[in-house]
């Protein structure tokens, strides 16, 4: 009876061990192709910051342009726009041109059509067409061909109308779209000056016997991460060296600076205009 | 430690510290082994089952008790469980009853305990190689979860050297450390849920056996009169 427990049946072994290799093979080869992460872009963002570290004194002259660049960009176009418009004007010059293209196509039409249809057609047909179109040819009433020259102009006058029209449009339309990206930018900027004098304001101690509304204009050089390189330079003075004095030490206190919400809006050198006595 | 390098399962292996790989084989190994036995006893209890039914088929069709242990002591190595416990019983039964001045309760008694013990050693058998994939379950996680500790030290330890700390330079170390962990897993879940479903199915089977022996031993009880 003991052999009992010896030999009996074993139903699938060597398909067991067929099927665990065959799982661990399906495992491997998911793993092999589904696994393969690439973290090449992180590393880039990281060259980028880093890189940008070194150069701290250059971009001094760097703060000047941003603000104006927006008012150069504002008026230039308003100067180019007026262009368009004068060409109503010139269009008195241009008309003579204008009247020179119309005519060779008064020319051209009477001719296709005479030389044309005389060999398809019988001659009696050519003979019409010439008398319909007689009076062009031979202009013997001036008023005609005054009022067609007339109808002419207004043609080519509507048409070029219609051109700068179109042109004053679009001109128009990229106008907005870079004021109100221009707009938006400079929202986020202002925002972020004040977020900027508000953390400077919590940190600046004011010497006695400051009063009214000074204003003082900072210029401010950053990092990315906000804090503060160097000294800041005061630009405009507030007309009291004391108060002064405690502005820079509050800005230089208060660093790193918040970042404005936007990371776009940032710039690597601000110019603040700081109120120290406004709530 | 690169930071534009590609992390392929190969490579993330390959970069990973000799006690991690170490780790990583061992999971792969217990792996390997509890799939293999995670089929073993699949086709096993199937098997069983399978040979259960079909022979309390014969047995409740109401076959002749001799020719049916004939056939069963014949081909013994190719029975299944309940086959087993019947020929157990009846060769108990038999030999008993050839026996003078024997009561009939005492030879159903001895032919049950024939029975008995057959079942235990089938049942036992069944469950044979089910604890290892219950321990499978339960510590593989843990022992994957060590070599991603480890890993995970490491890559930390790595970071000291580094003067501006950023996460692409302990990215990588930790997803292979974190491969220990996925491989441990990947033992753990079938080896858990195998083991439940076996444990089922043999108590399942079990049942049957035990209340064969019970109506076998009413039926041998009325052969004795």
């Amino acid at each position: 009876m003991h052999d009992f427990a010896l030999k009996r049946p074993q139903p699938g072994k060597w398909q067991s061990a067929a099927l665990a290799v065959g799982m661990h093979v399906l495992l491997g080869l998911f793993l092999y192709y589904s696994v393969s992460w690439q973290t090449r872009k992180p590393a880039a963002v990281q060259v980028e910051l880093v890189g940008s570290l070194p150069p701290v004194e250059a971009p001094a002259p760097a703060p000047v342009p941003p603000p104006p660049e927006p008012a150069i960009e504002k008026r230039p176009e308003p100067v180019v726009e007026p262009p368009p418009p004068p060409p109503p004007k010139p269009d008195i010059v241009i008309k003579e041109p204008a009247k020179v293209k119309p005519e060779p196509k008064v020319e051209k039409r009477p001719e296709p059509r005479v030389e044309k249809k005389p060999e398809p057609k019988p001659e009696p047909k050519v003979e019409k067409k010439p008398e319909a179109k007689a009076p062009v040819p031979p202009r013997p009433d001036p008023r005609i061909e005054q009022a067609l020259q007339e109808k002419l102009m207004k043609e080519s006058l509507a048409r070029e109308n219609a051109e700068q029209m179109r042109r004053q449009a679009a001109q128009e339309a990229d106008l907005i779209a870079r004021l109100a990206a221009d707009g938006a930018r400079s929202k986020a900027r202002d925002s972020w000056a004040g977020r900027i004098s508000a953390k400077v304001r919590g940190n600046l101690v004011l010497p006695p016997g400051v009063s009214g509304q000074p204003e003082a204009l900072v210029s401010i050089s950053l990092l990315p991460d906000g804090s503060v390189v160097g000294e800041p330079r005061m630009k405009r003075s507030t007309g009291n060296a004391a108060l002064d004095a405690a502005i820079l030490r509050a800005i230089v206190k208060s660093s790193p600076l918040p970042k404005p919400e936007d990371p776009a809006a940032f710039e690597r050198n601000v110019e603040l205009i700081f109120r120290p006595l406004e709530p | 430690m690169n930071v534009t390098e590609d992390l392929s399962i190969i490579s993330l292996v390959a970069h990973a510290s000799l006690l991690v790989q170490l780790v990583m084989g061992l999971l792969l190994a217990i792996s390997f082994i509890s799939w293999y036995w995670i089929f073993r006893k699949f086709f096993a209890i199937r098997d069983a089952r399978l040979r259960t039914d079909k022979f309390e088929l014969e047995f409740w069709s109401g076959g002749d008790l001799n020719a049916l242990f004939q056939s069963a002591a014949n081909d013994r190595h190719n029975a299944g469980g309940m086959e087993r416990i019947f020929e157990a019983g009846y060769r108990e039964f038999t030999k008993l009853r050839a026996r003078p001045n024997l009561d009939a309760a005492t030879i159903v008694d001895g032919a049950r305990r024939a029975m008995r013990a057959t079942y235990q050693r089938e049942v036992d058998e069944l469950e044979s190689h089910t604890a290892f994939l219950a321990s499978t379950g339960s510590v593989s996680p843990y022992i994957g979860l060590f070599g991603t500790v480890w890993g995970i030290m490491n890559a930390f330890r790595g970071l000291s050297n580094v003067g501006q700390a950023t996460l692409s330079h302990v990215a990588p170390g930790i997803a292979e450390a974190l491969v220990a962990t996925a491989i441990g897993l990947f033992a753990a879940i079938p080896a858990v849920v195998a083991y439940n479903r076996f444990a089922h199915d043999i108590d399942r089977i079990s049942i049957r056996w035990e209340s064969f022996m019970e109506e076998f031993s009413n039926i041998l009880q009325r052969q004795t009169r």
